[in-house]
């Protein structure tokens, strides 16, 4: 559970991580995608604690897709600490939902979400939006490669990171 | 002097001798002094006696005689002898003076005649006497006559002058009284008996149209008609014979003149007469009543028309006093004191109570007014009737409780003041209703609306409770719903891309058909979605171009278009209140199917436009296509309704319902017309929600457009 992670998938549905994992597979972008199934996992995670407490901050994943219908901690609550933290703001975090309720979009954005995707039903679609916005992300998009999470964690912002 | 003796002492004092000469000398004393008495009373009483002094002269001679014989008795006792020595010479002058002048006298009383000779005289004298008294009297009536021939020519004297100041006041009162005729208004005519004109004044020239010159010496009757001539005669004749000196004429019926012209006219007449010298004059003083005459007439159509006027009054009255008597409002008036002047029986009817002789400040107390509330007294200076008395129109309500109306009314009043032609206020009246039922039933009313009011909040917190219920619902739809779906799609269409080559050619068929169905479905769920928000939106209204809408849902449609040979009509649409987002989505449905069901043809033709209906803008979309059946079009916007097979033409059948919903909130209207294969139209309106304004803004856009 150590390096660099790419995608981080926040998913509850077996059948959605399969077919996700399928179309990113298909895209060439399945190299390395660490799946989490609910909100609590996903926050540990990304602020390095609890189970992933030996992770660094150093190393965040490039791209966080997260489901908002999820037990216990939503995904909007996770974007939120998210967005809230200097450590893990700079990380892409992108929507995929099956709604597209017009509360949930603007929550999202309110929330600082870089992107909001509706799963569509049909899986050709679904196959090509995935491919499209793992491309975009991982590869065309310019981030500030652990740079301001490091700036962030020099400044003393310590959340049960190893030394 | 000497100091004689009495003379008695030469009687001695003898008592008889003494006696003797007092008493012979007071005998002699008395005779003498009686004696001259008696002459001078004749001499006096017969101053005709000849020689009439020397009775006189005896008698102042015997006097003296008398007064010394007086002296005689005196100096017995007293010695005064030269008071009798002066007496006696007294008596000795006078009486040789009376004798010296008796000589001369002796002859001529000899040669007075005797009695006998005295008689004849007596006679004579008293023949003469007759004679001349008679000659007298002759002379004193002489005297008489003259002197009552003076007074009489005094008298002419006097009445020469009357004469002559009443002939010049005769003169001067003639000079007025010609005067006063000619500028009588009255026409004056003095005729004689043989009816000639002899005076005719300036008004009967101007009455009669004729001159004086004309008139004078001419006969009356040329101013009397015809038929009065005869009558006319004779009651001049009848008039001359009473000796009356004047009366009215107008007292024996109408008379009438005829002017030179023939006009007859109405007169008023009275006639005079006067005896001047051996000629008997009648003066006529004439009135033209024809005015007069004109003015009664027309008094008297006054009259009459104030009798019609006056019965169609008491008609009125009557009608009116049964109208008030029969209304049910309540009327009651009163004089500017606060009298009642009208009561009628509706207004006892209603407040128990009639017309009763109280001052305005305790019609309160009287009648049981109160206010509203049913307890606090009407306050009576705000009596709507006393209010109107002060001249000040107002209704008022209030609660009426008294001795005969236990249960109390509440009544309703509308006052207002009676004013008299001339504006000023002369009291006041009040209609006023008993309201009771009314306000019993406007407080059931209040009573249900409140009632209702309560359930439409409860209903309100229901439906808004549904209504979260339902949000929640069509979310959990959305989000369970359509990821089975993704599932079923997803995983039949790797089954078909993995496993391919070893399934049979009927289960990749099949897979394939999953896979569809799973994809219509997830169609069908999102559309259902889309109609379930359109319902729960709330409108965001703003004036709207529809031509810029039309060109963005173009815009969007252009891959549907891409490859289509398509002629669109597109004309200049207005600018409307509404809201742009949920209109646009109208207007991509319709195009859209426009679009759709043309397919058909090529080339397909669309119509974009809008006409007007009851002054409304009516937006028109139609095409040329397939069109339907209107037996059907009332199946045309229900949810899943579809006139088409899924294979002729997809859709899901929510596309018109979500364009009604729509057209529906907007408070419009949506309807189509359409013949098969013949093409459909549809129309829709934005109801309320466009206005005047909104269509000045469209003519400016138009305008705007085209310049």
């Amino acid at each position: 559970m150590n390096s660099a992670v790419d995608i981080l998938l926040v998913e509850d549905s077996q059948d959605d991580i399969d077919l996700a994992l399928h179309a990113l597979r298909q895209g060439k972008l399945a190299n390395s995608i660490f799946v989490v199934r609910d909100g609590e996992e996903a926050l540990d995670f990304l602020f390095c604690r609890g189970a992933y407490s030996e992770r660094s901050f150093d190393h965040p994943p490039k791209l966080v897709l997260l489901d908002l219908k999820m037990p216990k901690v939503d995904g909007l609550q996770v974007l939120k600490q998210v967005k809230n933290d200097p450590r893990t703001r700079t990380i892409p975090v992108v929507i995929m939902t099956s709604s597209k309720e017009e509360r949930d979009l603007l929550e999202g954005y309110n929330a600082g979400v870089n992107s909001f995707i509706q799963k569509p039903v049909d899986f050709e679609q679904f196959r090509e939006t995935v491919k499209t916005l793992g491309m975009y992300w991982l590869v065309v998009n310019q981030r500030p490669v652990n740079h301001e999470s490091r700036i962030a964690a020099e400044t003393g912002v310590k959340n049960g990171g190893p030394e | 002097m000497p100091d004689f003796m009495p003379h008695g002492y030469c009687f001695q004092w003898d008592p008889l001798v003494l006696w003797l000469h007092v008493i012979s000398d007071g005998i002699i004393v008395l005779s003498y002094f009686c004696i001259p008495v008696a002459l001078v009373y004749l001499a006096r009483k017969r101053r005709d006696l000849p020689f009439n002094w020397i009775f006189w002269m005896f008698a102042l001679f015997i006097m003296g005689c008398g007064a010394t014989h007086l002296l005689e008795i005196w100096t017995i006792w007293h010695a005064n002898y030269l008071l009798s020595g002066i007496v006696k010479a007294i008596t000795a002058v006078a009486s040789a003076a009376t004798a010296i002048l008796l000589i001369p006298l002796i002859p001529k009383v000899i040669a007075l005649p005797s009695g006998d000779q005295l008689h004849a005289v007596t006679y004579e004298l008293r023949l003469q006497v007759i004679e001349r008294e008679r000659a007298e009297e002759k002379v004193a009536s002489t005297q008489a006559e003259r002197e009552r021939v003076q007074a009489a020519l005094a008298e002419h004297q006097c009445a020469l002058e009357d004469l002559q100041l009443a002939q010049s006041a005769l003169h001067r009162s003639q000079g007025q009284l010609t005067a006063i005729i000619q500028s009588a208004m009255d026409a004056i005519i003095t005729i004689d008996e043989d009816q000639r004109v002899v005076i005719f004044n300036a008004a009967a020239e101007k009455m009669f149209g004729c001159t004086l010159a004309e008139a004078t010496g001419k006969s009356l009757e040329r101013f009397i008609p015809q038929r009065f001539h005869q009558g006319h005669a004779e009651h001049i004749h009848r008039f001359a014979h009473t000796g009356v000196s004047n009366r009215a004429m107008a007292a024996q019926g109408a008379i009438w003149g005829v002017r030179s012209n023939g006009e007859e006219f109405p007169l008023e007449a009275s006639i005079s007469q006067v005896q001047s010298g051996s000629r008997k004059l009648f003066t006529v003083i004439l009135r033209d009543i024809t005015e007069q005459k004109r003015i009664a007439l027309a008094l008297a159509e006054q009259a009459e028309e104030l009798a019609l006027s006056r019965r169609s009054l008491e008609v009125q009255t009557l009608m009116l006093q049964s109208v008030l008597d029969s209304i049910s409002e309540g009327l009651v008036a009163a004089d500017e004191t606060g009298k009642f002047i009208l009561w009628n029986p509706a207004a006892t009817r209603i407040i128990g109570l009639g017309a009763a002789n109280v001052p305005p400040e305790q019609w309160t107390d009287h009648y049981g007014t109160y206010l509203p509330d049913t307890v606090t007294p009407f306050p009576p200076e705000q009596n709507p009737l006393l209010r109107a008395i002060r001249g000040e129109a107002c209704t008022a309500e209030m609660y009426v409780r008294n001795a005969k109306l236990e249960i109390g009314v509440w009544i309703e009043s509308s006052a207002s003041p009676l004013k008299g032609k001339d504006g000023v206020a002369r009291g006041g009246v009040v209609a006023f209703r008993n309201v009771t039922q009314r306000r019993l039933h406007e407080r059931e009313i209040r009573k249900l609306n409140d009632e209702l009011e309560a359930r439409v909040i409860e209903r309100t917190v229901a439906l808004q409770a549904a209504n979260h219920e339902l949000e929640a619902f069509t979310y959990s739809v959305s989000h369970d719903l359509r990821a089975p779906l993704r599932h079923i799609s997803g995983f039949s269409r790797i089954l078909l891309e993995d496993f391919a080559p070893s399934l049979p050619a009927e289960a990749q068929r099949h897979l394939q058909r999953i896979a569809q169905g799973a994809a219509r479905m997830g169609k069908l769920v999102d559309e259902l979605l889309n109609l379930a928000r359109v319902g729960r939106q709330s409108l965001t209204i703003e004036p709207t171009r529809l031509s810029s809408i039309v060109q963005d849902v173009l815009a969007l449609l252009e891959p549907e278009i891409a490859g289509r040979n398509v002629e669109w009509k597109i004309s200049d649409l207005p600018v409307l209140e509404c809201d742009s987002i949920l209109v646009r989505q109208v207007f991509q449905n319709l195009i859209h199917n426009a679009l759709k069901y043309s397919r058909p043809r090529s080339p397909a033709v669309i119509e974009i436009g809008q006409t007007e209906k009851n002054g409304q803008p009516v937006i028109f979309i139609s095409d040329n296509g397939v069109g339907f059946s209107m037996k059907y079009a009332d199946k045309l916007f229900g949810v899943f309704q579809r006139l088409h097979r899924a294979e002729e033409f997809e859709g899901t059948g929510v596309g018109l319902a979500i364009v009604q919903r729509i057209i529906h909130k907007h408070g419009g209207r949506v309807w189509a017309e359409a013949e098969i294969d013949r093409g459909a139209t549809f129309y829709f309106t934005l109801g309320s929600c466009e206005h005047s304004e909104s269509k000045t803004i469209a003519a400016a856009a138009t305008s705007g457009d085209r310049t």
